[in-house]
């Protein structure tokens, strides 16, 4: 019963973010966004053993959003009533910028995701943020709030996978890389929606094998992650490190590769350094990330070793980090 | 292209083969992939046996592609000799033959795009070997460095390549440029990766880390070809941008020649075989270098000599402190020494070796320095105080390690695990002598016509 009311709600949020995308007024972009967000709420709070923790996450997670919708919301107002133009913009930039978890708003993102379910961390960390980045109004008639946004992109690129280093717990590492992608998805968004699109169902079918992974073996702390994750999902989990590693020719390499490029088209300096950046920090994570998941003392099941459906899934992750890297660049 | 494909049929042919076969018919592959890629060596100029729209082959690529099948080939063959290659074989086959694959299409690619991807996949493989192969925890730590060098030295170089994308629509290798002012700091671009990876001083402490923590056949392909990218990819750009001696060209010299000397002294202070062997490497990476950069013929030619002498004689000095260390379970020099006193014959492989490593005649890098160092003097002729200088402390930490390696200090009691070595040991040594004397006779090779 508390998994079909989960799916349920889990319907009706995405339901509303998808309506989000086809409003033409930012107010009902609002209404939308508000609305996915209450209909998540059930959906995070539910524990097959409440514990306090639990709610102390999704109370967090709650109030941070919506006092990043009041500030909208008095945004909309405030340019609808007196035409306050800087001032609305500056607090929707503020707003939206805080229920994205920009760095320096990230702060409640570690905070809630520690307490959040596996779904929950996927949920709202790459798939509500996607749609809120698509909604997003990129404040052209007020270039310092494009500025601001922009910068608050590049630092949450910038300082995530710093972040992500000093992470004790998995929950802790995951939502530092959604800070850092979140920042990649904003970048993009500056190009053009088709990128935000793009690289969002990228980003959401790596992080749904990735977390997917980490929820079967029920990791809870990094150093443990070696004996933690399952022997059957250790090669797929090594090919999602070394895509978010950067190397080529695998698939993160590839998107970063069309971000650059797309710099270059438009000579945007700080936009190729930030993103060479922190590919190299990444790089230095994830290879930390991967000795820790490749060394193990337990003698464990290998390669092709679980159920049809383990190993389905394994050669699923193996091909998409693989093979989809070169997809894109010939599609795109 | 039909290299490639004989590769790949090869490869799965071999994988029907029973476990313990499977070994041999690798290290036979290599040497069959070898003797087909002597096809290419066509003289200077591009070979019609390789010409297709994804690859193009002359002799400095086919040069590297023969290097390349043989090393990895030895590194099999010497590996499989090793007691403490822990684990699944056949996993390291597989890595090595992915690498060597990635290698051949890495020197045989007509686009710059696709170079840069090759050139940074050759990391995983070999982070992978040290990784799973390693003997510390502190193997990690050297991947890091490797990697965070590389990748990031090589960043430069995929803003260029993209630049090419977006502004020429190509990044093919093979157009040659108009010669324009082009500023030091776009030069440093080009290069940095490359010269990251040779190593070149002072980028290359991350040379030393790896090959400690690296197993020996790691060693022998890092060594053998991984840093012969950089001479490669060196020579590629310089041949695409029309490079021609410029004040970036200079400063890069002024710093291989300290770098040769420091190589030299730090070679003195070690104990630690290995770390003296990856210095040896800086130092004479730095003579290759000298010869690219002083963009001369003789300087090309000489290059090319080191490059390709250096890919076998320090592939054969790994191998043999892999045997010798074996003998003991260390690393350090002066208890290496018992293993030489338990198996003689070593005692001649190692002068053999020292003496190929030093640039003793017939060795052919005593060409190569000679060349090199003409270059570099007919610049300015008072680098050859330096260059002396190198010469001196070659001569004298090779000497010291000969030494060290054959004392004939009596002890009570060897502490050796086996004493002797048998042919098998040594078959990768002896696979490494025959490509030296090739070289020996074919040393203008690399001069254009």
């Amino acid at each position: 019963m508390q998994m079909l009311s989960m799916i349920v709600f889990l319907v009706m949020s995405l339901m509303a973010s998808i309506a989000m995308l086809f409003m033409s007024s930012i107010f009902w972009v609002w209404v939308m966004t508000d609305v996915g967000t209450l209909f998540l709420i059930p959906f995070l709070s539910a524990e097959t053993r409440p514990k306090k923790s639990w709610f102390t996450g999704v109370a967090t997670y709650f109030v941070v959003q919506f006092f990043g919708s009041v500030m909208i919301l008095g945004g909309i107002i405030l340019d609808w009533a007196i035409q306050a133009t800087d001032c609305s913009s500056a607090m929707m930039c503020f707003g939206f910028a805080l229920k994205l978890g920009m760095v320096p708003l990230h702060f409640w993102v570690s905070r809630s995701f520690v307490y959040f379910h596996y779904g929950g961390i996927f949920i709202v960390g790459a798939g509500q943020k996607v749609f809120v980045v698509a909604c997003v109004p990129l404040f052209s008639d007020v270039p310092l709030c494009a500025y601001a946004y922009y910068l608050m992109a590049v630092g949450s690129m910038i300082y995530g996978p710093i972040a992500m280093f000093n992470a004790i717990a998995v929950k802790s590492f995951l939502a530092y890389s959604s800070v850092t992608h979140t920042g990649f998805l904003v970048i993009g968004s500056f190009f053009g929606l088709h990128i935000v699109y793009a690289y969002s169902f990228i980003y959401c079918v790596s992080m749904a094998f990735l977390v997917f992974m980490l929820w079967s073996g029920d990791c809870k702390f990094m150093k443990n992650l070696g004996s933690e994750l399952p022997g059957y999902y250790k090669t797929g989990f090594v090919c999602i490190a070394m895509s978010f590693s950067g190397f080529p020719p695998f698939l993160d390499f590839c998107t970063k590769f069309v971000i650059i490029q797309l710099s270059m088209e438009q000579n945007s300096t700080i936009t190729i350094t930030a993103v060479l950046t922190s590919s190299l920090i990444n790089l230095i994570v994830w290879v930390w990330v991967l000795f820790i998941v490749t060394s193990s003392e337990v003698k464990e099941p290998g390669f092709l070793s679980g159920t049809t459906g383990q190993n389905v899934l394994n050669m699923s992750c193996i091909i998409w980090n693989l093979f989809m890297g070169a997809g894109f660049s010939m599609l795109y | 292209m039909g290299l490639l494909i004989l590769m790949a049929l090869n490869c799965f042919c071999v994988m029907f083969l029973n476990k313990k076969d499977q070994t041999v018919a690798v290290v036979n592959c290599f040497g069959m992939w070898s003797a087909f890629s002597l096809m290419y060596w066509g003289g200077s100029g591009v070979s019609r046996e390789s010409l297709s729209e994804l690859f193009c082959v002359d002799i400095y690529s086919s040069s590297m592609i023969s290097l390349s099948l043989w090393i990895c080939g030895i590194s099999i063959l010497v590996s499989s000799c090793m007691i403490n290659l822990r684990g699944v074989f056949n996993t390291y086959l597989v890595l090595v033959t992915l690498l060597c694959f990635l290698l051949v299409q890495c020197f045989m690619v007509n686009t710059l795009a696709m170079f840069y991807v090759l050139f940074e996949s050759t990391l995983i493989p070999l982070a992978s070997i040290i990784g799973i192969w390693g003997g510390q925890i502190e193997r990690i730590p050297s991947i890091q460095y490797m990697a965070a060098y590389t990748v990031g030295g090589s960043f430069p170089l995929l803003l260029i390549f993209t630049t090419m994308e977006v502004h020429a629509g190509s990044s093919f290798m093979w157009f040659i440029s108009m010669k324009t002012s082009l500023n030091w700091l776009f030069w440093g671009g080009c290069f940095l990766g490359f010269l990251i990876k040779l190593p070149a001083f002072p980028f290359h402490s991350w040379l030393p880390k790896a090959h400690v923590q690296a197993p020996v056949g790691g060693s022998v392909i890092l060594a053998g070809i991984l840093l012969k990218l950089g001479g490669y990819g060196i020579t590629r750009m310089m041949m695409l941008f029309s490079y021609t001696l410029e004040s970036f060209g200079i400063l890069v010299m002024s710093f291989s020649i300290v770098g040769s000397v420091y190589g030299a002294f730090m070679c003195l202070r070690q104990s630690d075989i290995k770390k003296l062997i990856a210095y040896s490497s800086v130092s004479h990476m730095a003579f290759s270098i000298m010869g690219l950069f002083s963009c001369t013929e003789v300087g090309m030619v000489g290059a090319y000599i080191m490059l390709v002498s250096h890919g076998f004689i320090s592939p054969g000095l790994f191998v043999l402190s892999g045997i010798n260390s074996e003998m003991v379970h260390s690393r350090k020099i002066k208890v290496m020494s018992d293993g030489v006193r338990a198996a003689p014959s070593l005692g001649f492989f190692w002068l053999v070796m020292i003496m190929a490593n030093l640039g003793v005649p017939p060795c052919p890098v005593i060409i190569s320095e000679v060349l090199s160092v003409v270059c570099v003097i007919a610049l300015y002729p008072w680098v050859f105080v330096l260059l002396l200088m190198y010469f001196i402390l070659s001569g004298a930490y090779s000497f010291s390690l000969y030494c060290q390696l054959t004392r004939t200090k009596k002890k009570i009691k060897m502490k050796v695990f086996f004493n002797e070595v048998t042919l098998k040991d040594m078959s990768a040594l002896y696979f490494l002598f025959y490509p030296l004397a090739e070289v020996l006779f074919k040393w203008d090779l690399w001069a254009m016509m």
